[in-house]
């Protein structure tokens, strides 16, 4: 019997309604320990290239990992893995929360979700018994009534639910899925996925334990954990202002993502800041299972916006996106902009990012008000913003284009807007400044994912400005030297390699990064400490990074075969354009530094400069020879 | 108003310097020809044990980042009349 997980993946076959539960066995898990590791592994192996993301062909992974559940900060989280029908490559998108420990407690590592149901259901597990129920009653409904309807049927309030709203059943390329309402794995559509399949949410209950090989050990590091992350300034800092705390201090830097990545500065940041959301609209922080950092929002506010609370508050990235990359100084606004995504079921990053898209779009004359219904879409139009997210969920006149996403959209616009279209491979980027933070920039560039900020632990962490301590804690991946913040020379090269393999073991394990080092509290020591105790291997840094690789190795290997080129590795052009306003005003990428830095890195990964693809030695190194065969290299 | 051979400066707390200090803005008067280190000790004096723990580390290097008039600035730097002093932490990653 192994220690930490059971190694039951549940099957559900929504055409046939077949429910099976599948156990690979301890090889198996040793080899993929969890999230998207795992996921991608049967989707590798189940899918046919070029199938539909929306149809009944394409297959949804709800992953856990093997330390999943334990009670320690950081180990609450798990992942949502598919065809993304954003980019039609792989998907991988993550959320904290209360529902993968839940998993566990009801004994499954993860689910697989394959065809599609011939009308509306809900998946309920309850420990061994599973059962796909009909969803008549929530279909059309957002996530909290959903949330709400669920438990009063299966007559207990702490079901834990991970549903979409209306936006995933509208199919919005962006929809997300959420649990306890705030908590979303956010990127990617896999909410549209779900809404594609007709299944509207998958509650659980559980009432198992973790069965881990040294109790006492997690149980201390638990315990030490609250008692130091308060010494630790960046945990501090979140669990006193959230993380909208960044708000000020990117701006001040010059690198607050602003006007669709015009400038890097604006002028009324600080209205949109964690300290001023405190003071003004704070209910109180909240957090995930067993961290006591709560570094999640929940605000209320009346007027001129109704905000209800149980939706939780805006993130930095969706103060970002909807506020300051729309010239939006509103934060009442932005947080009503956030509870609309929370309830329909919405990215906010795309959503935000897609809404000043159609700003610059509206401002170059490439839309008009005969478009938007009417709407005066000005950058800065608080009310529109509000408006445009409420008809993007609902895909109502010009929301229904910005559903498709910004690349979508452009190509129905045309050439002119394509310049206003900040996505990489399909997907709207995130909230970083790509040139204020070169490995940031690099990661939207190379990144299997596309527009995704959470490829490495970011540039400004390192440079000279750096605490000493994010510096000491990068030291065991081999990390010794500080980094200019901008830019990609050949150290950054090589550090964007280590911190990718890095960060992309975390997301195996279902890690926070949050709580973990090179910045937060938890050191890579406790890391290995932790997996130990509750696993009972005898595993180490090494190969704890080797997941890591084997996880970007495999998306690479997915992307290629989905007809991905080195081509689909590339930029916005505003991001070799320079920064027009503020500190870092002039501040651009070199083209000719980043293609240069992209054919170094190819080589340093052991992927085909020509085809972008894993050679057929890395493959081997990375125990994945299964995959020579299906890469017909 | 600043007196002969006094300079004012803002001073912009930002985080949990915030926190501990209870304001956002202050204005400092001093006197000319002062230095940036200067005015941190001043405002450690004034805020007290729990400000100075969140304004350096256990060694005593400064943790926080100081910015002139939007610029990165030394602790030897000379302040003048009317520059607005930031103390805030590196961003780091969201």
């Amino acid at each position: 019997m192994p220690h930490g997980y059971s190694g039951k993946i549940l099957r559900v076959d929504l055409t046939e309604e077949k429910i099976e539960v599948e156990e690979p066995g301890e090889l198996f898990f040793r080899k993929y320990m969890g999230g998207a590791t795992l996921g991608a592994y049967y989707l590798l192996k189940e899918l046919d290239p070029g199938i539909d993301p929306l149809g009944p062909k394409n297959k949804i992974i709800f992953a856990a990992s093997v330390v999943t559940g334990a009670p320690v900060s950081g180990f609450c989280r798990y992942a949502i893995v598919s065809k993304s029908p954003l980019t039609g490559g792989i998907a991988d998108t993550q959320a904290g929360g209360w529902w993968a420990p839940q998993l566990k407690f009801a004994g499954y590592e993860a689910i697989i979700v394959e065809g599609q149901a011939e009308k509306p259901v809900y998946l309920w597990i309850d420990d061994g018994e599973v059962k796909i129920k009909d969803a008549k009653k929530i279909w059309g409904k957002d996530t909290g009534e959903t949330q709400k309807i669920i438990r009063e049927e299966l007559g207990d309030e702490k079901i834990r639910i991970a549903s979409t709203g209306q936006a995933g059943e509208n199919l919005v390329r962006y929809a997300c899925v959420l649990n306890e309402l705030k908590h979303a794995n956010g990127r990617l559509g896999m909410g549209a996925v779900m809404g594609s399949k007709n299944l509207k949410a998958i509650a659980v209950r559980g009432s198992g334990d973790i069965n881990m090989a040294d109790e006492k050990t997690v149980g201390e590091r638990a315990k030490w954990f609250a008692q130091n992350f308060k010494d630790n300034v960046s945990n501090d800092r979140v669990s006193e202002y959230g993380t909208a705390e960044l708000v000020n201090a990117l701006n001040e830097g010059g690198m607050l993502p602003t006007e669709n990545f015009k400038t890097g500065y604006f002028e009324n940041a600080e209205n949109l800041s964690g300290e001023r959301m405190t003071e003004e609209i704070l209910v109180k922080g909240e957090g995930c299972y067993a961290c006591p950092v709560k570094c999640k929002r929940v605000v209320k506010t009346e007027e001129p916006y109704e905000v209800n609370p149980k939706y939780g508050g805006p993130e930095y990235e969706t103060i970002g996106a909807l506020g300051s990359f729309c010239c939006v100084d509103d934060l009442v606004a932005v947080s009503k902009g956030n509870e609309l995504c929370n309830k329909y079921g919405l990215d906010t990053i795309s959503t935000g990012n897609s809404i000043a898209f159609a700003m610059e779009c509206f401002e170059n004359g490439v839309i008009d008000e005969k478009d938007t219904g009417g709407i005066e879409l000005e950058f800065g139009n608080a009310d529109a913003m509000v408006k445009l997210v409420d008809k993007i969920a609902k895909r109502e006149g010009i929301g229904d284009l910005l559903a498709e996403g910004v690349m979508r959209a452009a190509e129905k616009l045309g050439e002119e807007a394509e310049k206003y279209a900040m996505h990489s491979k399909g997907e709207e980027i995130a909230m970083h400044d790509g040139r204020a933070k070169g490995m940031v920039g690099f990661g939207y560039m190379v990144g299997p994912l596309g527009g995704d900020h959470v490829v490495v632990e970011h540039d400004t962490d390192f440079d000279e400005s750096a605490l000493d301590t994010w510096v000491e804690q990068a030291k065991p991946l081999a990390l010794i030297e500080r980094i200019e913040a901008a830019g990609m020379d050949y150290q950054k090269i090589r550090q964007f390699m280590y911190l990718q393999n890095h960060f992309s073991m975390m997301d195996s394990l279902a890690l926070c990064v949050f709580s973990f080092a090179p910045v937060r509290t938890l050191t890579m020591e406790h890391l290995v400490e932790l997996v130990n105790a509750i696993t009972g291997w005898e595993s180490s840094l090494w190969e704890l990074m080797k997941q890591g690789e084997k996880r970007v190795t495999m998306f690479r290997a997915f992307n290629v075969r989905e007809g991905f080129t080195p081509e689909d590795d590339s930029l916005p052009d505003r991001l070799y354009e320079p920064i027009k306003s503020g500190p870092l005003k002039g501040l651009a990428n070199d083209r000719e530094e980043y293609e240069e830095a992209k054919r170094l890195y190819y080589e340093m990964m052991g992927w085909d400069k020509e085809t972008g693809a894993p050679k057929k030695s890395k493959l081997i190194e990375m125990d994945l020879e299964w995959l020579i065969d299906e890469l017909k290299i | 108003m600043t007196g002969e051979g006094m300079i004012k400066v803002t001073v912009k707390m930002y985080s949990l310097l915030q926190r501990e200090a209870g304001d956002s803005e202050i204005e400092v008067c001093m006197k000319e020809g002062i230095r940036l280190e200067k005015l941190l000790e001043k405002l450690c004096d004034k805020y007290g044990r729990k400000f100075k723990n969140i304004l350096y580390n256990n060694e005593g290097r400064l943790n926080m980042l100081c910015l002139i008039n939007g610029k990165k600035a030394e602790l030897e730097e000379t302040l003048k009349n009317g520059d607005r002093v930031v103390l805030m932490f590196p961003a780091g990653g969201g």
